[in-house]
């Protein structure tokens, strides 16, 4: 239904050494994802994995879309929903073998993406987060489309904070609008994975 | 999908306002259903099941993002990640969305 435009492609170009033990979510997500792009996931089911573009994303073909588990409230809501039904379905989920989660700061209006940071940890192996950019909300919840390099850099530090972590996964365009900010959107978007903060 | 499903969608449900799911589409979306039901059942496969795996089989899709709302919804969903639709049943599906005017 919606129409994907961006992935951002995630390549790492230099890994850091993972120091100590596991203090913290993003240490815990860094591990996993070599172990990943090794071919040794260890989630508790082998899933069959499929690279993603030319990414070091090894992602199982299902993952879970994280639409519904944003709820009421907002323009594109598809009914209520309760945490806790969502946060026993994502570990259902988890636990059968998917290794990703789509979300958007979109969905609920940021509670989507606060749902499944509740959900992450002490599941093992963390999936990779990919949620996305362009569509904004103002006070009275009313949605609009915008890609200014501002715009789109402050959205990806509201998801990071929502999310509860320090990079991206995935970070997609929701919708490529307007058409004459794409190029400023996506110059910003190389500029966050240049930073570190978009896989 | 159900009817039921449909008629207690809540008032502030975006899915109101999508053909798919108001007539004439939505009683052939249902009958499409019923052939995915149909299809599914050799396997056990429910007709979601059967829906992500024909969109697996295009070799332009790596993964499928799939929505759930609790672990049961789940349980109707994950075959579809090991279900390996055969040339006869992907031939079954393409039959089906043709009958129904989909291509």
């Amino acid at each position: 239904m919606e129409y994907r435009v961006c992935c951002l492609r995630l390549i790492r170009k230099y890994r850091e050494p993972i120091l100590g033990a596991a203090s913290n979510r993003f240490h815990t997500h860094k591990r996993s994802l070599q172990a990943s792009s090794q071919g040794t996931w260890t989630g508790k089911s082998q899933m069959e994995t499929r690279q993603l573009g030319n990414s070091d994303l090894h992602i199982t073909r299902l993952g879970i879309g994280a639409w519904a588990i944003g709820g009421s409230g907002w323009n594109g809501s598809v009914g209520a929903q309760n945490e806790s039904d969502s946060i026993p379905a994502i570990h259902t989920a988890l636990d059968l073998g998917l290794n990703w989660i789509d979300t958007a700061a979109l969905y609920g209006l940021g509670h989507s993406e606060e749902v499944v940071s509740e959900a992450l940890p002490g599941r093992g192996p963390r999936s990779y987060v990919f949620t996305k950019c362009e569509r904004v909300w103002d006070a009275s919840g009313t949605m609009g489309a915008c890609l200014k390099a501002a715009s789109i850099r402050k959205e990806c530090e509201d998801s990071l904070r929502r999310l509860q972590a320090d990079v991206i996964d995935l970070y997609q365009i929701h919708w490529p609008e307007p058409d004459h900010d794409l190029e400023e959107g996506w110059t910003e978007l190389t500029r966050l994975k240049q930073e570190g903060k978009v896989r | 999908m159900t009817r039921e499903r449909v008629a207690k969608f809540s008032s502030e449900d975006w899915r109101r306002n999508l053909p798919n799911f108001q007539e004439p589409l939505l009683s052939r979306n249902l009958k499409l259903v019923e052939s995915l039901r149909a299809i599914g059942s050799k396997y056990e496969r429910t007709p979601g099941e059967l829906a992500i795996a024909w969109a697996l089989k295009n070799p332009a899709v790596t993964g499928a993002s799939v929505g759930f709302r609790n672990p049961k919804q789940v349980s109707g969903i994950i075959g579809a990640a090991e279900l390996l639709l055969q040339p006869t049943e992907m031939a079954e599906i393409e039959d089906a969305l043709k009958h129904q005017g989909i291509t």
